[in-house]
This record gives structure tokens, C-alpha cells and sequence, in this order.
């Protein structure tokens, strides 16, 4: 039986028939990951005091209160619990590609879910959007342990759907949410590159925190294949024949400039953009979230 | 031009059709590409953009390496060679199956710079074997006389240079004409079916046009025609070449009485020559030449003596770049007067009106002692059938009218065995009487007697060109005109024989003396007659000596000239066979005697030497015992004058070519030229080498480039 951490890889979560399960599974060994990392005190602020006891850390020793009293105390920390998340998946008929027993979508879910139970475990509202040619499912933010498993229960029910155009649907998302809070957008933002950097934009327009995932499938990363193939796009249904070996370096090329331009576009927007594959670990994605969390 | 003029193994050319296999193997192979779902067509979409030009050519590039490839591998294995350029020849070496064909005719002899044309054509043919590669090469060896001589004719034993060369340093020039159209036949038939590389006819040799009387046939379907000749061109560029051509010599020699010898000499570029008469071993007369294309010149001689048999040379003195044709030999026979038989059809005892009256003045003119020309006998038209042919040399009939079959049988004997037969016609001839002897499967006559023919004029006789031995005499306008003489009357002459000649014809067309054969004898009938009365000729100059000449004509019947060319077997009789008892053959002046009693048939009295390969004089001498003494005959033997004629080809190379046509010809005129154009074939392994090593480059370039892709794709693969 696979250790907790070892959950974090994909193949080895793909082997988890239920998904609630999945998530969980996922969380516990993100959870074991971290005591051996520097997060501590994360996503937390002052609440009170207590006395120091031996074996605390000397680092959360409050010195003012040293000086005044000549006593240890060390600081205590209370969540903020004011925070709304949203998590935005792209269902699109694209996001259905996997070459390692695991498409995007289901990638993405699976970090949602995990996502979703650290929000709320933090005491945050998480709520879910997906999309494909329109929006597809809405739950608004809530920090209820139920509400987690509304949401679960969306992402395991949730299939690729149609061609979708990224830009427009994030813009619809932009018009959906009021409050400003964090906006996790999990897309292969296959795309018009500027569409989608308007889209993003008209989101921070919104004052909202976006950390943005470009999930790729590891063939879409990669490209490894050879001999001349006729490829078909799983969304338009276009084809075009080439010879893949001879093409894959100018294939990688042209991926790079395009996860660049974004890279490079959304950074000037203060968007935080991942690029990951389905060979990723999943934890990489959920210390993205905390990094951006820790921040606020 | 250095293009693959030629291939060793020309059927594997067609390999070459295994350059279209990988456009085959590209079409057949051709595969429906795989249907890939892909999210992310859009990358591939511009990649394809980027790179389908580029990857196009790289895969036009490849397959043009491999089409490249197969195809240079099929000229590789045909072998190709090349004329390239002219290298090092010293040291080039060629494999070849070749004939090497000689011309050993005696205008090789012609010496020039101090080597003969055959000294140089050795050279060049010695040099040429040094350029052929040891263990691989094969050769054999053709002498190109006036027929092909395969000296060494079997390729399974012709791996032996060194034996080669010195077969042909030991070959002797020879006295023969030479048929190089012949010579390269051959050579070109004996490299038929023959398997081997660099099949190829060297042909050394003058050039000169008499050596080729035609063109060599292209050959047919199975004809090998993948043959190389060489032409290695020994002869002088401008030769001059002083020459005895002819001899006319008299076949029989009155003894004691003058006689004419006429050589006709080429005698150009050697002006103040002379040509010397030389009888039975001394100069009898000489005579300076100009410096004519043709010269006829006139030697006067006589012999006496008891010997009935002479020899005779004409010779051009001086030096000479090819001495082997400046003499000329002949024999003839010396006798005593012609023993003539008149017969008298017309006697007449009035003196004026006998038939004979001017035969014998004729006969024994004034001034000229009885006996002199002719020891005549007269016999009656009776006495035919009792006259002894041993008495006479020749039955001369005058205006005979009738003759018995019992005559006309023995004047048919009389003939038949080397006699001479003369008929005049005359109004006392009947045709009907000669019928007999004018017809059948063997006439006697040449033309059948017919009746008298009056024309309305008067008509003369058209001399012509006086080609007849009779007519000698008159050649030149001398010893008067025969036209001069008128003719009224005359039997017309009707062919018969068709071995039988006009020697003289009337204006009007008629026969009016034409002669025959009749087994070893001759004879000769003249159609008018002999005394006056249908013609002014017996009162002419010309008469006498047309009747001398006509009589010593019929007299050598049965005595043929022995006088042949060198390669032929002379045809000599010895009468004295039966009582033979050694015969020796020695060529003159100092030969050894050869014994030829082994050659002798007593049966028939002919002695079958064989073919006789130096030109002279040779004496043949029977003995006959003690008592009997020894006979004496002579044979001539000279060399062909047609090789005399040094004229060049007319043409050049191009009159070579057109020789030799449908092959390659390759000519020559140094050894070194020859040696650079048999480098030229060494060719044949190197620019298979080059090729091969052409082919090697693109068969690694292609490994490169297919390589490349593959490693691409593998990579690729292997992400996947």
C-alpha cells in the first residue's frame, strides 16, 4: 500500500477508485509532506499568548512582552476566515486529453478537491466554476465541511465538454464574482493567447488574487511521437499531417513561446501562473496555492 | 568526352533499373498516417508550416541518395571505364583479352630514321604487352600475311606474356602481301565467345591502302562488338618506294636472235637509277630511269648456248628503303627455229598465184639465212593423216577445203599435246569441212569457220590495244602499221569456244584472228587469207612479223610460264620423270641443293613442290644417269607488287574508322601513344575503384541523413 506521500504522484492517485478518497488521500500527503518543510504558522494571524514551554520554538517568542514582564510568552495565531476562494476549472473538450491514464480534467479536479479541503481546513469559503462553451457549474463560496463534498461531488461528476474559448468564459467569470478574494484558474488556456491575457486581466480588473495552472497533458509537453501521423484537434476536429520527428523540435519551440508569452504576461498582471503537466506532482500545485496564501 | 564510352560487363548495366526500387518501395510502402486526437494542434500546425519544406527536401535528398546509389552500384558492377586523361603510363597496366595481330608483309621492311616499319611494330607491340597485367591478361597472336596466320590461337594458354613477346621477336618478316581486313576478321572471330576483360585486336601494322581491300563487316546479332581495336600505325608517313612492278619477258627466246625484256618500273624520287638486265646470271643490259610514277623501259638480250632453259632478273640498283621488291625474276625458254608444217589448199604451179608465196617469203626473208626463223616443211592436204608430230612444232593449214576425219584426228592429238594449230582461210575453204571441229563439247576450234564474206567496202583491221602476246611487237607503232592492210574478203568467224579470244578484229566488228586452247596446245585462225588475194596484208611490213610472232606462239604451246608469286607452288613438269633418278631444287645463284625426288609424281611428270616463301631463281635438276646427263628447268618465284604500292589510307584516322565500322578504334603511331591509350584501359579498374568509392560516399552520406531522422524519430520514441 502506497504511503501518503506517495499519493502525490498521479499514477499513483489514479489508482484510487473514489474520489472523495482521492482527495483525502491527496491532502494527508500533502499534510506529511509539510513537516519536513518550512511552513509553519502559515495562512494565520495573532490571536493570543501562552507561556513558553520547553521544546517550543524560540522564533515565536513574543520580545516586547519579554521586556515588559521579563516573561516568555509565545505568540499564538488565529486563521483568517474572511477569504473567498474560487476555484475555475476549463472543462473543455481539450481538457479531456490524457496519455497516462489521466486527462487533464481529471488532473485538475483532483487539485481542486485537494484545494477544497485546504481552503476550508483553513477556514476560507471555497466555491467552484466550470466551464466549457458556457459556464457549467456554479457553487458559491462557503467554508462548510459539506459544502467541500457539494463540491467534490461536482468535480467527480464533472466531463469535458465542448470546444470552449477560454477568454470569453473567463470574462463571464469576471462578471460573476463581487467579492474579491482568490481565483484559482485551472486551464490548458489553449486559446488566443491575448484573449486570454484580456480575460485575465478583466479578473484582476476585479481586485481578485489569480493564480493561474496551465495544465498540459505530458504528450502535449513532450510531443513524443514520430513517424508522419495525422493529427486530429479533439475540440475543432482539424487535422493536419506531419512527420512528427521531424517537426517536434519546432512543436516545442512554438509551446515554449507560447507558455512564455503568458509566463511573461500574466507576471506584469501580479498573476501567478504555473505551467504543469500530468506527470506533475500534485503537491507542487497545492504549495502554489499556500506560497500565494501565505502571501496575503 | 569522359563519359562510360564502355563496359566490361555491359549486360549488368541494366542493375541500373534497381535505382527506380526505392520510389517503388516509397510508393508500395506508402502508408495512411496514423490518426492522432491532439489537443494541441495549433503547435503542430505551425511547426509543420516551419518545417515541411526543409523535411521535404531532406527526404527528396535521401531518396535521390538511394536511387544514386543503386544506380552507380549497377555501372559499378559493369564495369565501366573511361578515356581519362592521359596519366603516368609508365607504370599502367591493363587487363585485356587480346589479340595481337602482326603485319609480317615485306612493305614492313621499309627502313626509315634506321628501323624498319617491323622493327617499330615489334617495339610497339612489345610495349604494349608490358602495359597488361600479369596473370589477368591473355593474348594471343595473329601474323597478318596475304591470309590470317593464328600462331597462337588458344586463350585457355595465352596467360604467357613473357612467351608472347618473345614469339614475337622471333617472327621473321616475310616476302607475302598482307590482308589486314583478313587479319582483323580473324582476330575479331577468335575473340567470339571468348569471356574476359578488355577484349581487344592490336594491329600493328602500315597502314598502307593496299593492305586493306575492304571494310571489316560490323558482324552480326551474336557478333562480339564490345571489341577495342588498336591500330598501331609502324609505316612511314611519306614513303618513296623505287620498284620493279613487271616484267615482260618473251616465253620463248629465239636462240641466237635478240629479244626484248620491258620491266615497267616505279622508279619515283630516284631519278639517275638504273635498272639492269641480268641473263642466266650476267648483265646483259642496263638502262638509267627517270624519275617517273611508271616507266617502261626497254632491255634487249639474247642467249645461245645448248640449254633450252633460262633465267633472268630485272633489278633496280642502288639503295633503297625496301630493296625486297627492286627484283624481279623471270624464265623462258630459248629454242631452236619453229618447226613448221604448211599445208598448201591452193597450190599453184605458177609461183605468183601459190598459196604459199608469202608465208614462205615471210618465213625465210631475204637477207636471213634458210632455217634462221623457221624450219618449214610442206605437206598436201593428204598428207595430213601421215605427218609425225614429233617432225614440227606447229600444222599450219592454207586455205585447206576438205580434210578427213582421220586428219582432223591427229591434228587433234597433234594440239592436244602441246602443239600449235594456224588456220588462214581462203576461197578454197569449206565450212562444212571444219563443222566437225568447231562443235561439240571440246572444239578444237575457238570460232567455227563460216563462208566468205564480201563487204561493200573494203574494210581494215582495228589493232586496239595490242594486248595480245601476238601483237607485242606492235606495240608502241613499231614494226608498222596493221591497219594499213585492206581487206576484201574474209570467212566470218562464228564464237564457239568460250575459252577462245579475239586478237584482232576487223573496223566493221568481224573476228579476223582470234585464238583458242586445246588441251596443252593453242591455236590460232585467221580468217582471210594468207597470200593476197582477199587482203593487201602479205604485201604489208606487219605481215611477217605477225606471222613469226603467231608461229613462236603456237611453238610454246605446252611450255607455261612457271614464273609464280612468292606463297604459290610453281607448276613444274619434268619430262624426263619416268628415268628420273634425283631431283634437287636450289635457288640461285648460290642455294643449297634441296632434295625434291619425294615431290616428284613419275606418273605425271609433275613435281608438287610446295608453296615457296622467298622470291629468286631456283633451279630444278633431274638426274638421269650417267649417260643420260641431267635436265635443267628454272622457276621464278617474286614477290607481289601490289604491297609495293606504300600508298598510305587515304584519309587518315577517319579512312581507319571507316575500316573498322560499329567498333572502337583506337590508333596509334608511337609506342608511347599506344601505351597511353592502353593506359586509358587501365581505367577500367580505376574508375571502378572511383566509383565505388562515389558509391561507398553516398551510401554514408545517406546513413547520415537517414540517421538523423531516425535518431530524431527514436528519440521521439522513446519520450513516448
Amino acid at each position: 500500500m502506497p504511503t501518503a506521500e506517495q499519493y502525490l504522484q498521479p499514477e499513483v492517485l489514479a489508482r484510487v477508485s473514489r474520489f472523495d478518497l482521492k482527495a483525502k488521500f491527496l491532502i494527508e500527503g500533502f499534510f506529511s509532506g509539510l513537516h519536513r518543510s518550512p511552513f509553519k504558522g502559515f495562512s494565520s494571524e495573532f490571536s493570543d499568548h501562552r507561556k513558553y514551554v520547553a521544546g517550543d520554538d524560540t522564533k515565536d517568542l513574543d520580545w516586547k512582552v519579554y521586556a515588559r514582564t521579563n516573561k516568555f510568552y509565545i505568540k499564538r495565531f488565529q486563521a483568517e476566515t474572511n477569504m473567498e476562494c474560487h476555484l475555475v476549472i476549463d472543462a473543455s473538450a481539450s481538457m479531456g486529453y490524457g496519455t497516462l491514464g489521466l486527462t487533464k480534467l481529471e488532473y485538475a479536479t483532483y487539485v481542486a478537491a485537494a484545494l477544497a479541503f485546504l481552503v476550508v481546513s483553513q477556514q476560507d469559503t471555497v466555491g467552484l466554476i466550470t466551464f466549457d462553451d458556457a459556464i457549467r457549474a456554479v457553487l458559491r463560496p462557503k467554508s462548510k465541511r459539506k459544502h467541500v463534498i457539494r463540491i467534490l461531488k461536482v468535480l467527480n461528476d464533472t466531463k469535458p465538454g465542448k470546444q470552449a474559448h477560454v477568454s470569453e468564459l473567463l470574462h463571464k467569470v469576471a462578471g460573476m464574482i463581487d467579492k474579491r478574494g482568490l481565483i484559482v484558474v485551472m486551464s490548458d488556456l489553449l486559446d488566443e493567447p491575448q484573449d486570454v491575457l484580456d480575460a485575465f486581466a478583466h479578473l484582476r480588473y476585479g481586485g481578485h488574487e489569480i493564480i493561474a495552472f496551465h495544465i498540459l497533458d505530458q504528450a502535449e509537453a513532450q510531443f513524443p511521437f514520430s513517424s508522419a501521423r495525422k493529427f486530429q484537434d479533439v475540440e475543432s476536429g482539424q487535422t493536419v499531417i506531419a512527420d512528427a520527428g521531424s517537426i517536434r523540435a519546432e512543436y516545442l519551440r512554438a509551446l515554449e513561446d507560447f507558455v512564455g508569452t503568458y509566463r511573461s504576461e500574466l507576471y506584469k498582471q501580479h498573476i501567478d501562473f504555473f505551467s504543469i503537466d500530468t506527470s506533475t506532482s500534485f503537491d507542487k500545485a497545492l504549495m502554489a496555492y499556500l506560497l500565494k496564501r501565505s502571501g496575503r | 568526352m569522359p563519359a562510360f564510352a564502355n563496359f566490361l560487363n555491359p549486360a549488368l548495366v541494366w542493375l541500373a533499373v534497381g535505382a527506380l526500387a526505392p520510389i517503388i518501395i516509397h510508393l508500395a510502402a506508402r502508408s495512411r498516417p496514423k490518426l492522432t486526437p491532439f489537443p494541441a494542434v495549433r503547435f503542430i500546425m505551425i511547426s509543420h508550416r516551419r518545417t515541411a519544406t526543409k523535411f521535404r527536401l531532406k527526404q527528396l535528398l535521401l531518396l535521390l541518395l538511394r536511387i544514386a546509389a543503386l544506380g552507380l552500384f549497377a555501372f559499378v558492377v559493369a564495369r565501366p571505364w573511361v578515356e581519362g586523361t592521359p596519366g603516368d603510363v609508365r607504370h599502367a597496366q591493363a587487363t585485356v583479352t587480346a589479340v595481337m595481330v602482326l603485319d609480317t608483309s615485306y612493305s614492313m621492311g621499309y627502313r626509315q630514321d634506321k628501323s624498319s616499319s617491323f622493327e617499330k611494330a615489334k617495339e610497339m607491340a612489345l610495349a604494349a604487352i608490358g602495359a597488361f597485367t600479369v596473370g589477368e591478361s591473355r593474348a594471343c597472336l595473329v601474323l597478318a600475311g596475304d591470309t590470317p596466320q593464328p600462331v597462337l590461337k588458344d586463350f585457355d594458354h595465352a596467360f604467357d606474356l613473357a612467351g608472347l613477346k618473345s614469339r614475337i621477336e622471333e617472327t621473321p618478316l616475310t616476302w607475302r602481301g598482307s590482308d589486314c581486313t583478313a587479319a582483323v576478321k580473324e582476330a575479331v572471330r577468335m575473340l567470339d565467345g571468348v569471356s574476359g576483360a578488355g577484349k581487344s585486336v592490336f594491329l600493328f601494322t602500315d597502314l598502307t591502302a593496299c593492305s586493306w581491300p575492304g571494310p571489316v563487316p560490323a558482324g552480326g546479332e551474336d557478333a562480339d562488338e564490345d571489341v577495342t581495336i588498336y591500330v598501331a600505325d609502324a609505316g612511314p608517313e611519306e614513303p618513296l618506294n623505287p620498284a620493279v612492278l613487271a616484267v615482260e619477258s618473251p616465253d620463248n627466246a629465239l636462240s641466237g636472235a635478240p629479244f626484248e625484256v620491258r620491266p615497267r618500273v616505279d622508279a619515283v624520287g630516284s631519278p639517275g637509277r638504273q635498272v639492269e638486265l641480268v641473263i642466266d646470271g650476267t648483265v646483259r643490259d642496263r638502262k638509267v630511269v627517270g624519275s617517273q610514277r611508271v616507266e617502261a623501259v626497254q632491255l634487249k638480250a639474247s642467249v645461245t648456248g645448248r640449254s633450252p632453259e633460262h633465267w633472268g632478273r630485272v633489278s633496280l640498283t642502288g639503295e633503297d628503303a625496301l630493296p625486297a621488291d627492286n627484283d624481279r625474276f623471270f624464265t623462258f625458254r630459248s629454242a631452236a627455229p619453229v618447226r613448221a608444217i604448211l599445208v598448201n589448199g591452193a597450190p599453184s604451179a605458177v609461183r605468183r598465184r601459190d598459196e604459199l608465196l608469202y608465208l614462205r617469203t615471210a618465213l625465210a626473208p631475204k637477207g636471213m639465212a634458210a632455217g634462221r626463223l623457221a624450219e618449214v616443211a610442206e605437206l598436201g592436204p593428204a598428207d595430213i593423216e601421215s605427218f609425225e608430230p614429233r617432225d614440227a612444232d606447229v600444222l599450219v593449214l592454207c586455205n585447206v577445203g576438205a580434210i578427213s576425219s582421220a586428219a582432223w584426228t591427229r591434228i587433234r592429238h597433234f594440239v592436244s599435246t602441246g602443239h600449235g594449230l594456224m588456220i588462214f582461210g581462203g576461197d578454197g575453204v569449206r565450212p562444212e569441212a571444219y563443222q566437225m571441229v568447231s562443235s561439240g563439247d571440246t572444239p578444237l576450234l575457238p570460232y567455227a569457220i563460216g563462208p566468205a564474206r564480201t563487204p561493200a567496202e573494203p574494210t581494215h583491221l582495228e589493232p586496239g590495244l595490242l594486248k595480245h602476246p601476238v601483237l607485242a611487237k606492235f606495240r608502241g607503232g613499231r614494226n608498222g602499221d596493221l591497219a594499213g592492210a585492206r581487206f576484201t574478203t574474209y570467212n566470218r568467224l562464228e564464237p564457239g569456244d568460250e575459252g577462245a579470244e579475239i586478237v584482232l578484229a576487223y573496223k566493221n566488228g568481224d573476228p579476223a584472228l582470234v585464238a583458242g586452247r586445246y588441251g596443252t596446245g593453242r591455236v590460232l585462225v585467221f580468217a582471210s587469207s594468207c597470200d593476197a588475194d582477199w587482203n593487201t596484208l602479205p604485201r604489208e611490213i606487219p605481215y611477217g612479223i605477225l606471222i613469226h610472232e603467231s608461229l613462236r606462239f603456237l611453238a610454246a604451246s605446252g611450255k607455261e610460264t612457271r614464273d609464280v608469286l612468292v606463297g604459290s607452288a610453281p607448276d613444274v613438269r619434268i619430262t624426263s620423270a619416268e628415268s628420273a633418278q634425283s631431283v634437287t631444287v636450289a635457288r640461285l645463284p648460290n642455294g643449297v641443293p634441296l632434295d625434291a625426288a619425294a615431290w616428284l609424281d613419275r606418273r605425271t611428270g609433275r613435281l608438287n613442290l610446295p608453296a615457296v616463301d622467298e622470291p629468286g631463281a631456283y633451279r630444278v635438276e633431274v638426274g638421269r644417269g650417267a649417260d643420260k646427263g641431267a635436265e635443267e628447268m628454272f622457276f621464278a618465284v617474286n614477290v607481289d607488287t601490289a604491297e609495293s604500292d606504300m600508298e598510305r589510307l587515304p584519309g587518315g584516322d577517319e579512312a581507319v574508322r571507316s575500316l573498322l565500322p560499329g567498333r572502337t578504334v583506337k590508333i596509334a603511331r608511337s609506342p608511347a601513344e599506344l601505351l597511353d591509350q592502353v593506359s586509358r584501359s587501365r581505367s577500367v579498374s580505376e574508375v571502378t575503384s572511383h566509383l565505388a568509392g562515389i558509391v561507398l560516399a553516398i551510401l554514408l552520406a545517406e546513413m547520415y541523413l537517414s540517421n538523423r531522422l531516425r535518431t530524431r524519430a527514436v528519440g521521439a520514441e522513446q519520450a513516448e
